[in-house]
């Protein structure tokens, strides 16, 4: 699958760069910012993307409204170390995929690509 | 103990079996808290990552302080080595620190967030180095303009191998925000 990343900590972008390649599935690009992804989303056509909700100028909840608006068919799973249960709902309520919880393994990464 | 400093402690130790569990799933040394005792760990250089919740109801700022002489021992912790030996800190050990406060810091306020049943989503980390006096006097002096806002103060001692790793973290909560928690707990 072609997966796409937006992730603030290059640490982690790099991290799970290398374990999408790894898995054997296709890293075609990430981005920092909502700005970012959103300029780099409406060029890029990923079948996954992987989604931080922390970012440094909007969140992630922001950048899955935005995205949604522009692509219904790409799978979104969201990435993050939050608990909340309201956050969740309205996560999915707004077309997320499925929520991998950090920190993650490569196992939960790959389970989570298979199960969307 | 103040009744709105038990309210926070509370808080607290509602999130750190999810805190020990989230470390402990990616760290090769066993963490455990042993936090119950008294601890004044004084002035020392820090390596702060700060956060902001910028909610309407609940507007909260986040200081989490580590001891720079521990961030050795943290990155070994966590990637196994540490080949690193320059006195200020590497772009990779910040990046590390930025993600173990983010655990830290997401523990606590999804805490709040569940109790408070509203979605709330801080900011991600800054890191700031220098003396801990020195940035908890300038994060002070930056929200000045938020009065009634109330410090808390919580020590994680954390047993990392045969070392005690200490994290602070000092809050700063609006007295309304705490006064809707008190409600809630």
């Amino acid at each position: 699958m072609k997966v796409f990343i937006v992730e603030d900590n290059s640490l982690t972008r790099f991290t799970v760069k290398t374990a999408i390649e790894k898995l054997g599935h296709e890293f075609i690009g990430e981005a920092e910012s909502f700005k970012e992804a959103i300029d780099k989303l409406s060029v890029a056509n990923p079948e996954v993307l992987l989604l931080d909700i922390i970012l440094p100028d909007k969140n992630g909840l922001e950048v899955l409204k935005e995205f949604r608006k522009m692509n219904k068919t790409t799978k979104v799973i969201i990435i993050t170390a939050l608990e909340e249960e309201g956050l969740n709902q309205e996560l999915l309520k707004e077309g997320a995929n499925h929520i991998l919880k950090k920190p993650f393994s490569i196992d939960e990464l790959d389970s989570a690509l298979k199960k969307i | 103990m103040s009744e709105k400093k038990a309210n926070f402690k509370k808080i607290i130790d509602l999130s750190i079996p999810d805190i020990l569990s989230k470390i402990n799933s990616i760290s090769s040394y066993k963490w455990e808290d042993l936090s119950n005792e008294e601890i004044d760990l004084g002035n020392y250089n820090s390596v702060c990552s700060y956060f902001e919740v910028k909610d309407s109801d609940y507007p909260m700022n986040f200081a989490l302080f580590f001891n720079k002489g521990d961030v050795i021992e943290l990155t070994k912790s966590f990637i196994g080595y540490n080949f690193f030996v320059s006195g200020k800190i590497s772009k990779s050990e910040e990046l590390l620190i930025q993600e173990l406060s983010n655990i830290i810091l997401n523990s606590i306020v999804s805490q709040i967030s569940n109790l408070a049943k509203k979605v709330i989503i801080p900011s991600g980390p800054k890191i700031i180095e220098s003396e801990k006096e020195f940035i908890f006097d300038v994060i002070s002096r930056q929200l000045t303009d938020n009065s009634n806002r109330e410090i808390f103060h919580y020590i994680f001692k954390i047993k990392c191998r045969e070392k005690n790793i200490y994290c602070e973290v000092i809050s700063f909560i609006s007295e309304r925000a705490m006064n809707k928690l008190k409600v809630l707990l």
